[in-house]
């Protein structure tokens, strides 16, 4: 019987270790959020000109890209990681899982109406964030959990940048909370399923300045951007320490720097690309930046934990 | 705030409440049960298991097939969850209480002394069976505090269990004190119910024959065999007519070799199903044969059915904290996952296995050993052979855990990784048609492997028949 188990084990070890050595071609791994859109051309292009193979892992959220790095950085399931932005940096920094940061693009986190839905419904649409308190907009708003998501946690820092003091912040998500303000689990749930637009029930969703260019019809915007007081939020990459494949991870940033990346990357992922690179006339139009933008100046390291903590004891009560 | 006592009264509610309900049906469906012909009982036993050996976020998608538009709050969501564990386990009840009725004899000399069929179960019958029903409820309660996949698909973050806040408290808050104090208590609660599980009984009940009673059903329990079983192939048969319809079978075959609409999904259904496969295989090829040697002793073993009494969400906490102390060959490889998965599958496999062993033959066998056969010749030669089908079902059986197994899943494995059932939440968390109908897709394959499996175990067979008389 003990030899059973040895051929057992002996087998086991065999087929564990196989997958080590038949890797002729080195694998670059990729972490990034699920919202990261790269096209076959480019990863063919990176692939011909490094001699890496790309393999890219997507781990839902920003935030739950960020924190299954900190909880498997004992064993790192990638070489480089795209995607972790300025809310969730000090996460990424705090635990150690990342030598360094480097900015890959920048977005706008502000809110986007259904333009149909409103005129169907013959109501005068929100200009403002600080209108979304209103009795007219109840049970319309829909948000990504601030805990997860980075435009939920951009959301809770543009308030607290929006007014002089805790208690005005609070009673402003007193007020959203009695208004019937839903919070979904991730960005793309709240869009792709909550927002109108998508067949959900809530024609205002937290997303990007630069979202209503994905949404042209005939050249027609379907979708509009408030475009004050928006949080910027920008992404950073960076090589994930004690990766196997350093060289590779780098390889990767190089590439996500370059201007063939940068150049596509409003129109892969909507968001706008590091300043020396111009903006599509498109963008430009119908989703240019935020007309300004708030927040940049707190300090959400320090305070993130204790906001987080504050916005569950009033909305999950 | 949740404090983490409410969330244990959660957790332990739905778990007993899940169990009371089951055995209450569970007694009346097995009275009718075991009142059908063999044939028919078979067809019956064979429908109403297949949500036990389901995995739980596929019995929740089709219980949300069927509650769709029910908008779920806590309580709501308590309630679907509950509705879901009694549909996993009612049969499970009927199949322990119509494996052991008693004896013919006992029924007509109980009759000719006057006796009320009613009176018979009630005062004769029920006595004699109280200690495997007590024992397969606990189970069935230890089951429901350990469903996460229910939980998740069916509570839509409304429900907060000791799980679901175990993987939040992981996952989101990056609080693994937090997380460590839930795992203890969901630990304690369902090692609690589990030991006190072996005590109501000598070992947990295992699928077994169904035998036919003489003692009629009443006419409530026909009414509910009826129902039950009418209920079980509509909610089965609907997730089988999502798959043929939306959009269609063929698109969404197809679709199983893409990685879903907007090309969301880390890899193709099809490659998390040969991960899935091929953790299967990793996963019996270590099992089978340690739970063949350790049931093969001539004392029982009870440790090896420990882990029944552990919660895969905990499982992949653990393994994820001591990740740090183990060779990094092995953690960032995709075999931890499935030597994790072991663990759950070395119980199923005991419990199939050892009845077999014991029913073996013994003459047949110091035959051999005197003819000088080795012991792996004897294995090989004369025992396997003997229980070939018992073999057989303690391999499919713990294939089928491996395949389905979610709570570790979720915490060890990633990117080109991941699993079936991984996929599949990623799947049912998506809107879009093609999404849906994949969903629907690879939860109808679960189900028509399942029903085969399970029709397969209930063959008539010689080894299982003379072990339930030599039990009795």
């Amino acid at each position: 019987m003990k030899k059973l188990v040895a051929i057992a084990i002996a087998a086991l070890v065999l087929t564990g270790c196989s997958p080590a050595t038949e890797e002729k071609i080195e694998v670059v791994r990729l972490a990034t959020h699920e919202s990261f859109f790269m096209s076959e051309e480019q990863i063919a292009q990176f692939e011909e000109s490094t001699g890496y193979q790309l393999e890219v892992i997507t781990l839902g959220d920003t935030g739950s890209l960020t924190n299954q790095l900190v909880l498997t950085q004992n064993a790192p399931i990638a070489d480089v990681v795209y995607g972790i932005d300025n809310t969730f940096a000090s996460v990424a920094l705090e635990n150690n899982i990342v030598e360094d940061l480097q900015q890959v693009n920048y977005g706008d986190v502000c809110f986007n109406y259904d333009i149909a839905w409103f005129e169907n419904n013959n109501i005068v649409p929100p200009t403002t964030w600080r209108d979304l308190a209103k009795s007219e907009y109840k049970d319309l708003v829909v948000i990504p959990n601030p805990n997860l998501s980075s435009p939920g946690m951009a959301f809770l820092i543009t308030t607290h940048a929006g007014f002089e003091t805790e208690a005005e912040v609070f009673a402003y998500w007193r007020s959203l909370r009695d208004n019937g303000l839903k919070t979904s689990s991730s960005w793309t749930e709240a869009y792709f399923t909550d927002f109108t637009r998508y067949g959900g029930s809530r024609p205002i969703v937290l997303s990007y300045a630069s979202s209503p260019v994905a949404e042209l019809k005939d050249g027609k915007p379907q979708s509009k951007s408030l475009n004050t007081e928006c949080f910027r939020q920008y992404e950073y990459a960076g090589l994930i320490k004690g990766a196997p494949n350093a060289p590779g991870g780098q390889a990767v940033i190089d590439y996500l720097l370059s201007e063939n990346f940068q150049e596509a990357l409003p129109w892969n992922m909507f968001v706008y690309p590091n300043s020396g690179v111009e903006i599509p006339a498109e963008f430009q139009e119908f989703a240019p930046p935020a007309l300004n933008v708030i927040g940049e100046d707190l300090d959400y390291a320090a305070n993130r934990e204790r906001w987080l903590t504050d916005w569950s004891d009033v909305f999950d009560n | 705030m949740t404090t983490s006592f409410e969330l244990l009264a959660t957790t332990a509610l739905i778990a007993v409440a899940s169990a009371v309900l089951a055995l209450a049906l569970g007694i009346g469906f097995g009275s009718w049960l075991r009142f059908l012909s063999p044939g028919v009982a078979r067809v019956v036993a064979t429908l109403t298991l297949v949500p036990f050996l389901l995995p739980p976020l596929i019995v929740g998608l089709a219980v949300v097939g069927v509650f769709g538009e029910l908008e779920v709050n806590s309580n709501s969501g308590m309630f679907l969850v509950i509705a879901a564990s009694v549909i996993m386990n009612v049969g499970f009840i009927a199949k322990v209480y119509a494996g052991s009725t008693i004896d013919s004899e006992q029924v007509e000399a109980a009759r000719l002394d006057g006796a009320s069929d009613s009176t018979v179960r009630w005062s004769i019958e029920l006595p004699q069976q109280l200690q495997g029903l007590v024992s397969a409820a606990l189970l069935v309660a230890l089951y429901s505090a350990t469903s996460y996949g229910l939980v998740l698909t069916l509570g839509d973050g409304q429900v907060k269990t000791l799980e679901t806040e175990i993987a939040i408290a992981t996952l989101q808050e990056l609080d693994l004190k937090k997380a460590a104090l839930y795992a203890l208590l969901q630990t304690l609660l369902t090692l609690a119910m589990y030991l006190v599980a072996r005590r109501a009984s000598g070992a947990p009940s295992s699928l077994d024959q169904i035998e036919g009673s003489l003692l009629h059903p009443t006419w409530f329990e026909k009414v509910l065999g009826f129902t039950l079983t009418g209920g079980l192939i509509a909610l089965l048969g609907a997730v089988l007519a999502k798959a043929f319809a939306t959009p269609g079978l063929l698109a969404n075959l197809s679709n199983l070799s893409t990685r879903g609409e907007r090309q969301f999904l880390n890899i193709t259904v099809l490659d998390a199903s040969i991960n899935s496969v091929r953790n299967a295989l990793v996963v019996v090829f270590v099992a089978i044969p340690i739970a063949y040697f350790l049931a093969g002793r001539r004392n029982p073993i009870g440790w090896v059915l420990l882990p029944i009494g552990l919660s895969p969400v905990v499982i992949g906490l653990a393994t994820l904290a001591i990740a740090g102390y183990l060779p990094r060959s092995l953690t960032s490889s995709w075999v931890l996952l499935p030597l994790i998965q072991v663990l759950f599958a070395l119980p199923v496999a005991y419990q199939i296995l050892r009845p077999a062993l014991l029913s073996i033959d013994r003459d047949v066998l110091e035959a051999g050993v005197l003819d000088g056969a080795g012991k792996l010749q004897r294995i090989a030669m004369l025992e396997v052979p003997q229980i070939r089908k018992s073999v057989g079902l303690a391999f499919a059986f713990g294939a089928m855990v491996s395949i389905g197994e979610f709570g570790a899943a979720s915490f060890l494995a990633f990117g080109a990784n991941e699993t079936l059932p991984i996929v599949l939440f990623k799947l049912l968390g998506r809107p879009g048609v093609d999404n849906l109908g994949m969903a629907m897709t690879v939860s109808a394959i679960y189900i028509l492997i399942s029903t085969y499996v399970i029709w397969l175990s209930l063959t008539p067979s010689r080894i299982s028949h003379r072990f339930s008389s030599t039990v009795r």
